[in-house]
């Protein structure tokens, strides 16, 4: 029986409270003179302000992009069709100070409304350009990756990221900000950008900059580099219209290996060790649980409801039967036919000094806890075409697994979040994470929380791991939601005062009125900056209209 | 049927990740045919959701986006959410269940009303009197029996069919082909009232319940246990709501699967070449929600000199003909930014060069036909098809 997320309601309506200060009136005359002005920049029917329309964007309390504190929802919608329209949209909103939000990616709000203009960007959904001899594809906003892959996939490409394929492609590469709760680590994705800015300029970034070039390339000067002020900035500056994005060579073939681990360090240690290599595109160390969790079966094999099953998952101690280890390093690469088989050799020597032992795809199969988190891993991460996981699952895996997987076939494409507030992303190095880890388990155990949930990633030759945890809240233990709230705060705060690690998401600390941990007090220059920014492109402060005390307004 | 506590508990697992409706090509019809998100099953959710918040009332002017569903289940081969918390087969009974709130509240479309004033006035949503349901009879050429009075072994459920003019030949084709397999069946004639399928999709539990007592009642009386159906809808209530109010027949076919077993055991045999390419489009109820694929494609490919060919989207993954979930009557107000969803099916044969598009249900015959792009291409149900290959003197 599902339980009350009561930490969630206690924070959503704080978080409410503290908005309805910044709720934005409109009387319903003014609207209609302003729709109909919209009217005449974008297609009639492309302007919508019924209620019917409006009231989806206000979200559901268990979105994944963390329910957007819609204090009401949007008064008028708009999906524009080109930069054009988003430019006459946003010179309109600030002659009549209307804030604006775009959108795209989930299409649900990833963002805070207080009413005003929406901009559904998802209508915006050309491929510009497909550049395959330097490998790089230019999308607007409304492009999801089921639709990039479908492309990539007959060229040989791949795009990096694990975002589930109804997603926007830009969203998590471009698109978020302090108000967006999606974070990839895929900035370095992007290599350029056109950005329409609130007083109507468009901004471009990378070569672009320079005039009509053919293609976009990344440009090695950090003047011209401000598409940094558009990705992680603290809040929305433009809207973006297209960008740039790297797209990868498969080569001979992108492969996916999968390592058991006794314990979490050694896991750690040689995940590191693994990405260090110039032929690993990614080393991630997952808990048996969080395995479960990716391929969706394990609730299900223990007979158990989602929640629960987690929050009587110990993490040290999985059931042997579904999974022989408690940790698993996946790691994938691509490349040559030669490349990929150095690797895998490399990585079986690596995995055996630090302890481990490889997991090959035959043994995964026949275990549909492991088998449905690598099926997921070839889907999400490998990009493997739907019809070749099922021949794979037909010729290999064990009837039970058959039966499961191939009755709900198009399911590996899941998402990592159930409570998005309750989960929180650290960067930091490698023993660092470790020590925190380990001293985690501890902290969380004192607080009654027996189990919990995480795993690592690391890119860029091991130079940027991270590691995510999420506990499992037992809503119906006798604490109540404050004191919940406050845990999970003091624990986030505990792990970023004593341990050498950088928050990079926890969505009730990012959002928290408060602002505890001060995250954001160390990027004071960076506000200036942005500040400035603000006052010249968009003087009205029409975007990112949540004056939060860390935000720009 | 869902209660509203347990709609609130199944929307927990909504993640709104859009993968219902976004994932890939033509998935949700609705969301295809508006063309913005607010048409999805994710803005049910939301609405649901902001509903049982206590944070929107059901309205007439919200009514709409639930009402516009056409509960063909393609979410629930998206929806990663569905193996692990729906305890029902697609989020579509989930859709049912809003619905019933906007029911209790008033908050209807106008042209939803009626329909379900139909089906509590006469027992069918066209508001024809019962003498309608036997019309298609007068054209047979003989007597089709009365269960009510001969208990034959099977009764033939005619539905919704025997009041649509182009599925009265699928009736009739239905019947000759029993005929000639030697198959005892009977029908219910004027008695034969709803399943109550549509009351239920609509989300009128109510009536629902009231139009399924009265069937049992009837099939107690004459004691039928082996049913036929022509409508997968019948077919889906008969199989997984009439076990829940207590009543199960003892053998339920769609017509499709009888028609099949017949053709595998030699009872009927085929005389006539069909030289057609020749399409099949599964109809939800029938294929995502029964899983029955294959019967209607064996069938088809048993007729003699039948080009076979399947459009892009099949199976499971088969896109909706627009008229499930009572869309069958209702339009929804949109008509700026319509695409209609038969529209949109009838290309998929079109990329295929098909010159027939076989079905199995009287909706998406209906539907299929009325689509603008249709040219050439004929629409037919499965049993038309097997019919014209057994007759010698049918002229294809």
């Amino acid at each position: 029986m599902r339980r009350e997320l009561t930490v969630w309601k206690e924070f959503s309506s704080t978080m409410e409270a503290m908005l309805k200060e910044k709720t934005f009136e409109i009387s319903a005359q003014e609207k209609s003179r302003i729709v109909e002005e919209l009217r005449k920049v974008v297609s009639p029917e492309r302007v919508r302000d019924e209620p019917r329309i409006c009231a989806y964007y206000r979200g559901g309390r268990y979105s994944v992009a963390t329910r957007s504190y819609a204090i009401r929802p949007p008064d008028i919608v708009v999906y524009p069709k080109s930069t054009e329209e988003v430019r006459n949209v946003l010179l309109i909103a600030s002659k009549h100070k209307i804030p604006v939000v775009p959108v795209s990616g989930l299409t649900i709000p990833p963002v805070s409304f207080v009413g005003g203009i929406l901009l559904d960007m998802m209508s915006m959904n050309k491929i510009h350009k497909i550049d395959l001899e330097h490998n790089y594809v230019v999308v607007e906003p409304g492009v999801t990756v089921s639709q990039l892959r479908k492309i990539l996939g007959s060229k040989y490409l791949i795009a990096k990221g694990s975002y589930p394929t109804s997603f926007s492609v830009v969203t998590p590469h471009a698109c978020f900000g302090a108000q967006h709760n999606f974070s990839n680590r895929m900035w370095n994705q992007v290599i350029g950008l056109e950005i329409v800015m609130p007083d109507g300029s468009i901004v471009y970034t990378g070569s672009m900059l320079y005039g009509d070039v053919e293609h976009w390339t990344e440009v090695q000067n950090s003047f011209t580099l401000l598409q940094d002020l558009f990705l992680p900035s603290h809040g929305d500056m433009g809207v973006v219209t297209k960008a740039a994005i790297r797209v990868w060579p498969v080569l001979d073939g992108a492969v996916a290996f999968v390592f058991g681990f006794n314990d979490f360090p050694s896991a750690l240690r040689c995940s590191h060790a693994m990405a260090k290599s110039p032929t690993i595109d990614q080393a991630m160390v997952y808990s048996w649980v969080a395995t479960g969790f990716y391929g969706a079966g394990a609730a299900l094999l223990l007979g158990l409801d989602w929640f629960e099953a987690r929050a009587n998952c110990d993490q040290d101690n999985p059931p042997k039967d579904l999974s022989p280890y408690p940790y698993y390093i996946f790691i994938q690469t691509r490349g040559y036919s030669e490349e990929v088989e150095g690797t895998l050799k490399a990585a079986q020597r690596l995995a055996k000094q630090f302890g481990g032992t490889y997991i090959s795809e035959d043994e995964l199969l026949q275990r549909p806890l492991l088998g449905g988190w690598y099926l997921w891993i070839l889907y999400s991460y490998l990009q493997k075409p739907i019809e070749e996981i099922l021949k794979l699952v037909e010729a290999k895996a064990s009837p039970a697994f058959k039966e499961l997987y191939l009755k709900y076939p198009k399911n590996y494409d899941t998402i990592a979040i159930e409570a998005p507030v309750l989960k929180s992303h650290f960067t930091g190095r490698v023993e660092e994470i470790i020590r925190f880890y380990e001293d985690l388990k501890k902290k969380l155990k004192e607080y009654g929380w027996e189990n919990f949930s995480c795993y690592t990633r690391m890119f860029h030759y091991g130079q940027t791991p991270w590691f995510a945890f999420w506990p499992f809240i037992d809503t119906s233990s006798p604490r109540d939601a404050k004191e919940t709230l406050k845990l999970l705060m003091s624990i986030t705060k505990w792990g970023l005062d004593n341990y050498k690690i950088n928050i990079q998401r926890a969505a009730f600390i990012m959002n928290n009125p408060d602002n505890p941990t001060g995250v954001y007090e160390r990027a004071k220059p960076v506000r200036r900056i942005l500040r400035a920014i603000q006052r010249e492109f968009d003087p009205e402060g029409i975007m990112n209209p949540f004056a939060q005390k860390y935000t720009l307004s | 049927m869902i209660k509203p506590s347990e709609i609130e508990a199944a929307l927990k697992s909504c993640m709104g990740c859009c993968a219902c409706f976004r994932q890939q090509f033509n998935a949700c019809p609705i969301y295809e045919e508006f063309g913005i998100p607010p048409y999805s099953f994710t803005s049910i959710a939301f609405l649901a959701d902001g509903i049982f918040e206590g944070v929107i009332q059901p309205s007439p002017e919200l009514a709409p986006i639930p009402f516009s569903c056409t509960l063909c289940g393609f979410c629930a081969t998206r929806c990663i959410t569905v193996p692990l918390h729906f305890k029902w087969d697609s989020p579509a009974e989930i859709v049912e269940g809003i619905r019933s709130l906007f029911i209790e509240n008033a908050a209807i479309p106008p042209k939803v009303s009626e329909v379900l004033n139909n089906l509590s006035t006469f027992g069918n949503s066209w508001g024809l009197p019962s003498s309608a349901k036997i019309r298609w009879e007068k054209e047979y050429k003989s007597p089709i029996p009365d269960y009510t009075k001969s208990r034959n072994e099977y009764l033939l459920f005619v539905g919704d069919a025997a009041f649509v003019d182009e599925c009265r030949p699928v009736v009739k084709s239905v019947v000759e082909l029993l005929v000639a397999a030697g198959i005892d069946f009977g029908t219910l004639k004027e008695k034969e009232i709803d399943s109550g399928n549509t009351a239920r999709e609509l989300g009128e539990y109510g009536l629902f319940e009231e139009l399924c007592m009265k069937n049992i009642k009837m099939f107690k009386e004459y004691g039928v246990k082996k049913i036929i159906t022509l409508s997968p809808h019948d077919y889906h209530a008969f199989k997984v709501n009439y076990p829940e109010m207590g009543f199960e027949f003892e053998e339920i076919y769609h017509h499709t699967q009888i028609l099949c077993e017949l053709l595998r055991g030699g009872k009927i045999r085929l005389a006539k070449n069909v030289a057609k390419t020749i399409t099949y489009h599964d109809p939800c109820y029938l294929g995502r929600y029964h899983h029955i694929f294959e019967q209607p494609r064996e069938i088809i490919k048993a007729i003699p000199g039948v080009r076979f060919i399947e459009m892009r989207q099949n199976h499971v993954e088969s896109f909706c003909c627009g008229g499930g979930g009572g869309r069958m009557w209702y339009d929804v107000p949109e008509e700026k930014v319509r695409n209609r969803i038969s529209n949109i099916r009838v290309s998929h044969a079109l990329e295929v060069k098909a010159e027939v598009i076989a079905t199995a249900c009287p909706y998406c015959k209906s539907m299929l036909s009325a689509a603008d792009n249709l040219g050439e291409i004929v629409v037919k149900d499965v049993a038309e098809l097997l019919l014209e290959s057994v007759l010698e003197d049918v002229v294809t």
